[in-house]
């Protein structure tokens, strides 16, 4: 069972820029043609741009992807194409960009050939299955159980930034609030639907343990 | 081996989330995202609760819109209307239906525009939205900030561009057919960047 638990942690709170590591050695070790470096370079890389690729165009093929991304990135450092190894982090996103966009382009155009070729027109459901479908009614459930219990501004505030997409700047500005308030109202909320996702998990717990 | 020091803040998850973060912490985010499992897991929880809040919140504001529209209704006692006074309600009432009726057939006046909100990660419902009624498009442009100006448009099951419009500005389209759509999104040197699925229905 998916268990909301969002706690916000000091040390992910604390940190304000993420400092990146030195890629000079290890673009270098690629570059002289070291098969130790390749395997460093997948091993640091392949679950991050698999992540990427699942999220941006599902798991459809999703390997192949992540062969063709090293392909491409392993060919480019070898040729010197990476003129800057530090920038090594950006340019494999520019290269996991280019997958994605190219992906959509190929997806358009094969569904503009098969839409020619037959008399109805066949999408995909993209719904999603049972089991998820279960989960998310129990964490709506969850959440409107918090709407209801707050107190209205604080209620107010967690509709304007999740539902509206208002900007926080633009909330505390009309509802005349600090910065530290508007955190502290939305971090109250979600910590609370962390406690009730766990209470509801232990109870099942619980309750499975008895009819063992 | 190179590692990494730190983990992204909360708040800027939920930005990503929400398509909030500019282009360059966008940049610095999913480069960030690609070495660390801490907050790919934190993206997922958080992506999860986001989709939670903003569905919870939507059924909350349609609930409670409700209420006042019952709550108003006056409380009168029952009185038995006399003949004389029933005959003139009657033609009033009848009036008042053909009037709407030919109001609702012939005036050019449209219901306000649907907000349809649109996202191009795979595995979401596509964007629905109910035919004869104009519609107000908002695209998820997460990753695409850097991309400006972009050009959007409509095409139906077929391929056949169905509308054309400027995307930044609020893209209010005319009311569409019952069917399946595909919203499309193109840089300034036309390669196409995104595309959405949106079905109009009833």
């Amino acid at each position: 069972m998916n268990v909301p638990s969002l706690s916000d942690s000091p040390e992910a709170t604390a940190v304000q820029e993420i400092p990146h590591p030195a890629w000079s050695p290890l673009v270098a070790r690629i570059r002289a043609g070291d098969q130790s470096a390749l395997e460093e370079l997948y091993g640091l890389f392949s679950k991050g741009i698999r992540f990427y690729l699942c999220r941006q165009l599902g798991p459809q093929d999703l390997d192949d992807r992540v062969h063709d991304v090293f392909l491409t990135i392993t060919q480019s450092i070898q040729s010197g194409e990476l003129r800057e190894p530090e920038r090594l982090m950006g340019y494999v996103r520019t290269v996991v960009r280019r997958q994605v966009a190219a992906r959509i382009d190929a997806n358009v155009n094969a569904r503009r050939r098969q839409t020619s070729l037959e008399d109805g027109v066949v999408l995909r459901d993209r719904s999603p299955d049972p089991e998820r479908l279960a989960i998310q009614s129990e964490n709506v459930a969850v959440a409107l159980r918090i709407l209801n219990s707050i107190a209205k501004r604080d209620r107010e505030v967690l509709i304007r930034f999740y539902l509206n997409e208002q900007p926080a700047e633009q909330i505390c500005r009309e509802m005349d609030l600090t910065e530290t308030q508007f955190r502290l109202i939305k971090s109250r909320a979600k910590a609370r639907f962390g406690e009730l996702g766990k209470a509801r998990l232990s109870r099942r717990v619980g309750f499975a343990a008895r009819f063992r | 081996m190179p590692s990494i020091a730190g983990h992204v803040k909360s708040e800027e998850l939920e930005l990503y989330c929400l398509g909030g973060l500019t282009e360059v912490r966008c940049a610095h985010l999913e480069e960030h995202l690609f070495l660390c499992e801490v907050c790919r897991d934190r993206l997922t929880e958080t992506e999860n609760y986001v989709a939670t809040m903003k569905e919870a919140g939507r059924r909350w504001s349609a609930e409670k819109v409700e209420e006042p529209a019952g709550a108003i209704v006056p409380i009168r006692r029952w009185r038995m209307p006399q003949r004389s006074r029933l005959v003139p309600i009657s033609i009033a009432a009848v009036l008042l239906v053909c009037a709407a009726v030919w109001f609702g057939r012939h005036s050019s006046v449209q219901a306000p525009p649907f907000a349809v909100e649109l996202t191009s990660v795979r595995g979401a419902a596509s964007g629905r939205a109910p035919a004869d009624r104009p519609l107000s498009l908002k695209l998820d442009l997460t990753g695409l900030s850097d991309r400006q100006p972009l050009v959007g448009e409509v095409v139906d099951a077929t391929g056949s561009r169905v509308a054309k419009f400027p995307v930044g500005a609020p893209a209010l389209l005319k009311p569409l057919p019952t069917g399946s759509y595909f919203v499309r999104l193109f840089g300034a040197s036309g390669e196409l960047l995104r595309e959405y699925a949106l079905t109009v229905d009833r």
